[in-house]
C-alpha cells in the first residue's frame, strides 16, 4: 500500500505535502512538472492527503480510474 | 429526501446511522472500503464504550470476540505502577467492531453505498455529497444533513471549510498486530518517556496490538529501516521483555496527532469522530468519543437542533480528555521528566487516580 500523487499536482507543486511527510518520501526536482511519492518508503499515514490544496493525493486503492496510470508514474520516478 | 448522508462507516458513522434509523429517519452511509478492514488504532474500548455498545445492541455479540482489559501497567523513569479500572474495558479488533456496528445500522434500515466521497456543499434546504462509485461514475445526492464521519483527513471537513490546522511537528502513531508473546494477561502495558510511548494491548493469549507513538524527528532519522527501528524501540522500551515478538499483517501509521476541526458543525453539516477531533491515543477515548459524539449528533439531528451540537460535543470531549491531556503533558515534558519519576516512585496513588479517572470510564 502507498499513496499516489495524481494529475491535479501538475503545474501546482504546492509542496505542503513535502513539509508534512514524516518519512520524507515525496520528491520532485524543479524541472519536473509534479511531485512524486516513493511507494517503497511511504508508510500510509495519510498526512499528505489533507495537506494538498488541490486534492491530488489518493491511497493507491482509491485512485480514480482515469488516473490509474499515476500509480506507475510515481513508482517509476524512483527507479532511476 | 433522506434525513442524512453519512460519509464514513467507522464507529462514528455507523453509530450515527444506527441511531437515526432507529428514530425512523432515512439515512445512507458512504464508505470506500470493503469490510472487514484493518484500521490504525490501539483497539482499546473503555468501560464507557462497552456500556454504549450494549445500548446500541451489539454488546453481547462483541463480548464473545473481545478480551477484557482490567487495567494498565505504566512503566517509565525506572518505576512501574499498576492502575486497576473500576470497570473493565475491552481489547477488540477494529475490523470486527466496525463490521458489527455497520451491520447493526443496516439491520435497523440504514442504506449503504460503496463509494469514495469527493465533494460536499450546502444547498438552499439541505446538503449535498458528490461521490465516485467503484465503476468510476460520479453521483450527487442531497439530504437535509450531511455528517462527515470520514476520519482524521476528512474530505467533508475540508470541502465545507471546517478543517483545522495540522500540527506540523506533531507525533505519529505506528503499530500493528504482533505475535510471539510468551505470556499475556489482561493488562495493557504502557512504557512512557519524554518523547513518546509504547502501548501493548493484549488481543488474545498470544497476540497483541502494539502501538508506538513517536515524535517526527525520531521517525525522520530512521525512515529507511522503520520496521527494524520499531523492533528496536519495542525491545528497548520494554526493557527486553518483548524481544521475540514479530509483526504479522500490515504495519499501520497515522498522524500527525492530535487534531481539532475549526468547527464541528455548519448549518447543514456536522462532523463526528476523528473528523471533529482526534485525541492522543494515550487517552484510550478515541472510539468512545466517536460513538458518544455520534449519539449527540443523532439527538440534535432528530430534534432539529444542530446549533446545540458543537457545544455539547465540546463538553463531552473536554470532560473525557482533560485529565489525560494533563497526564500526557506532564509525562511528555522533558522538563517534568524528573518530576514524573518522583511521582511514580513516591506517590503512585496520585498518578493512579489521575489516570484512572481518564481511562477507567
Amino acid at each position: 500500500m502507498a499513496y499516489v500523487i495524481t494529475e491535479p499536482c501538475i503545474g501546482t507543486k504546492d509542496k505542503s505535502c513535502v513539509d508534512v511527510c514524516p518519512v520524507d518520501c515525496i520528491h520532485g526536482k524543479d524541472e519536473d512538472d509534479m511531485l512524486y511519492i516513493d511507494p517503497e518508503v511511504c508508510i500510509d499515514c495519510g498526512a499528505c492527503v489533507s495537506a494538498c490544496p488541490v486534492e491530488a493525493i489518493y491511497a493507491d486503492s482509491d485512485v480514480p480510474e482515469k488516473w490509474q496510470n499515476y500509480i506507475a508514474v510515481n513508482a517509476e520516478y524512483f527507479k532511476k | 429526501m433522506l434525513t442524512a448522508l453519512v460519509a464514513g462507516a467507522g464507529p462514528a458513522g455507523s453509530t450515527l446511522a444506527l441511531l437515526l434509523s432507529r428514530a425512523r429517519k432515512g439515512v445512507c452511509v458512504y464508505e470506500r472500503a470493503q469490510f472487514p478492514r484493518v484500521k490504525p488504532c490501539g483497539e482499546y474500548l473503555s468501560a464507557g464504550s462497552v456500556r454504549l455498545l450494549y445500548e446500541l445492541g451489539v454488546g453481547e455479540q462483541l463480548a464473545r470476540r473481545a478480551r477484557p482489559v482490567r487495567g494498565v501497567r505504566l512503566h517509565g523513569y525506572g518505576a512501574e505502577t499498576r492502575i486497576d479500572f473500576p470497570d473493565p474495558g475491552w481489547a477488540l479488533s477494529r475490523a470486527v467492531l466496525d463490521e458489527a456496528l455497520l451491520e447493526a445500522a443496516l439491520s435497523e434500515g440504514a442504506r449503504r453505498v460503496r463509494a469514495h466521497v469527493e465533494d460536499c456543499s450546502e444547498t438552499a434546504d439541505g446538503a449535498r455529497l458528490a461521490v465516485r462509485l467503484p465503476d468510476g461514475t460520479r453521483e450527487e445526492v442531497t439530504a437535509f444533513v450531511v455528517a462527515g464521519a470520514d476520519g482524521l483527513h476528512s474530505i467533508v471537513a475540508r470541502k465545507c471549510g471546517l478543517a483545522g490546522a495540522r500540527d506540523q511537528a506533531g507525533r505519529f502513531a505506528f503499530g500493528g498486530h504482533y505475535r510471539g508473546f510468551a505470556r499475556l494477561d489482561e493488562y495493557i502495558d504502557m512504557f512512557v518517556h519524554p518523547r513518546g510511548y509504547l502501548a501493548v494491548n493484549p488481543l488474545d493469549g498470544g497476540t497483541a496490538n502494539v502501538m508506538l507513538v513517536l515524535e517526527r524527528r525520531d521517525i525522520e532519522s530512521h525512515r529507511e529501516e522503520l520496521d527494524a527501528f520499531m523492533q528496536e524501540q519495542i525491545r528497548e522500551l520494554s526493557g527486553g521483555r518483548f524481544d521475540d515478538i514479530s509483526l504479522f499483517g500490515k504495519r499501520v501509521a497515522a498522524g500527525p496527532l492530535s487534531y481539532r476541526a475549526q468547527r464541528a458543525a455548519a448549518n447543514r453539516v456536522v462532523l463526528v469522530g476523528d473528523a471533529a477531533c482526534f485525541v492522543d491515543p494515550f487517552t484510550g477515548q478515541g472510539v468512545y468519543l466517536a460513538m458518544a459524539g455520534a449519539r449527540i449528533a443523532a439527538e440534535c439531528i432528530v430534534s432539529g437542533g444542530l446549533r446545540a451540537y458543537e457545544e455539547r460535543l465540546r463538553d463531552e470531549i473536554d470532560s473525557r480528555t482533560r485529565a489525560a491531556r494533563s497526564v500526557r503533558r506532564f509525562i511528555g515534558s522533558a522538563a517534568w521528566a524528573r518530576g514524573g519519576a518522583m511521582l511514580m516512585r513516591y506517590a503512585p496513588w496520585a498518578l493512579r487516580s489521575l489516570v484512572s479517572g481518564v481511562t477507567g470510564t
